[in-house]
């Protein structure tokens, strides 16, 4: 069963903060999925002073998109506007439909059926999700532009057992776990959630 | 002589976590200042923290600082409470990535093992309402104990920081109180030859606590708290940043002087902490601006 694992490294969150980036990474994680067409078998979130941990399975290895046809903005608007719009489709202005609806004429865009991987459409839903939290109170260390309740130190995120390629902030994301023993820390491979 | 001081490994004098702090954080890279001359209410107002947290410029240095609280002296009374009391501060700009393990190898140093205790980060987001300052970070507390105080500054004197400052502060008495296992800060071995801190600072407490609470000149202090504020400004005019600070450290050690006498009402009290942070402000402006233009 494919299993996606992604582990946020950090110094010490208070323990408010962290339940309330828990609960806001869960449900935001739960939209973004399903935005894409991704229907997770589970989706767990836990947390722990230094780590915020997210156990997700049974998402396919395509993302199946079938044909559509998109409505699009209404005729009669700026050019700017339906040439932003076929742009926004991979198309050309010449390749809209113009159809009549009960609310007057539109531009339709026909979308062809495609498949795209799902490792590609994780490493944007991820870090767009972790974007768009929502810290209660939150920090900047370092000379980095980052906003996060406590220092972030690392992100490991693994997909099918392999490495999950995406850059949140400063930070690129590693297949490695830290480990804080006594004073130092260690880094320990990872490959899967277990 | 205290049964500790047998063995030499495991017992740690006042001096010794003052030079082995000093010594640890020498070798990590910050220059050792020395305390500033100035009666101020803790190590975060020298300006070695206070100005050198705005601004580019990297920075990194440790130092100890005598911090006075004249509303916590208890006349020598009290085993716990003092009005004078020592404070190690490390800065450190920007602060590094793994200065969580850089603290707790500090303490090793001083004879606190993080493997052998329990430590723990406890949340305490820090403000300063007469600096304007504020952070986010811990307190250190080793097996219930606060030892240290972790802020990544956030905002000084008004000013956004960037980069991001960590501040350590040690609590001394506290950690030596500690790990000599003694519950009275008046029988902390101040060396190995028998000198203990009563030895040091008993009749101070005693004294100070006297003058802070029933001798002080209130219309002095009043007078000076003027004279203070009215310097600072002129200063600042000229854009003598430095200078302009000492005359606010000195406005905020009079308004703790006159709170400890009990001539500050509380509406007043607000007043006096709004001018205080006014002088700050204007002391982090001008000493920024004199950052940048270098």
């Amino acid at each position: 069963m494919s299993e996606l694992f992604v582990e946020l490294f950090s110094e010490e969150i208070p323990s408010n903060l962290q339940i309330n980036a828990r609960k806001q990474l869960e449900d935001l994680l739960k939209q973004n999925l399903s935005s894409s067409n991704l229907k997770p078998k589970s989706l767990e979130v836990f947390s722990t002073p230094t780590r915020l941990t997210i156990y997700v399975t049974g998402l396919p290895k395509i993302i199946k998109i079938p044909a559509a046809e998109i409505k699009g903005p209404k005729v009669g608007v700026p050019e700017s506007v339906i040439s932003n719009y076929a742009k926004s489709k991979n198309l050309n202005v010449t390749d809209l439909q113009k159809k009549e609806t009960e609310k007057g004429t539109f531009y339709f865009a026909k979308v062809k059926a495609k498949e795209i991987s799902t490792d590609e459409e994780l490493e944007k839903i991820i870090p767009q999700t972790l974007k768009d939290i929502n810290w209660k109170k939150s920090m900047k260390w370092s000379d980095f532009e980052m906003n996060w309740g406590r220092p972030l130190i690392s992100i490991l995120a693994i997909f099918n057992e392999g490495l999950l390629k995406f850059n949140f902030a400063h930070l690129e994301t590693v297949n490695f776990t830290m480990l804080e023993t006594d004073d130092q820390i260690k880094q320990v491979k990872v490959k899967n959630f277990r | 002589m205290p049964k500790q001081i047998k063995n030499k490994n495991n017992f740690f004098t006042f001096q010794d976590v003052v030079f082995n702090l000093q010594k640890y954080w020498s070798k990590y890279g910050c220059i050792i200042l020395q305390p500033y001359d100035l009666e101020v209410g803790a190590g975060t107002f020298h300006p070695a923290t206070t100005l050198r947290s705005l601004g580019p410029k990297p920075w990194k240095a440790a130092y100890v600082q005598p911090s006075r609280r004249p509303t916590d002296g208890r006349y020598g009374k009290n085993p716990n409470r003092l009005q004078h009391y020592y404070q190690f501060q490390v800065i450190i700009k920007p602060s590094p990535k793994n200065i969580k393990q850089i603290y707790l190898k500090s303490l090793s140093t001083i004879g606190i093992v993080a493997r052998d205790h329990d430590i723990r980060f406890v949340e305490d987001d820090w403000e300063s309402p007469t600096l304007g300052a504020a952070g986010l970070g811990w307190e250190v507390w080793c097996d219930g104990m606060e030892i240290t105080q972790f802020t990544y500054f956030q905002k000084m004197t008004g000013i956004e920081c960037k980069p991001i400052s960590v501040e350590l502060t040690y609590g001394l008495e506290r950690i030596s109180m500690f790990v000599q296992q003694k519950k009275n800060i008046f029988d902390i071995d101040w060396n190995r030859d028998g000198v203990k801190y009563k030895d040091v600072y008993l009749q101070s407490e005693k004294e100070f606590s006297a003058y802070n609470f029933d001798h002080a000149n209130t219309d002095f202090l009043l007078k000076n708290f003027e004279i203070a504020e009215s310097e600072c400004k002129s200063l600042l005019d000229k854009k003598l940043s430095l200078p302009a600070y000492d005359q606010c450290l000195k406005a905020s050690h009079i308004f703790n002087l006159l709170d400890s006498r009990g001539v500050i009402s509380v509406a007043e009290r607000t007043g006096y902490i709004n001018r205080i942070r006014e002088l700050a402000k204007g002391s982090g402006s001008v000493w920024l601006s004199s950052q940048i233009e270098k």
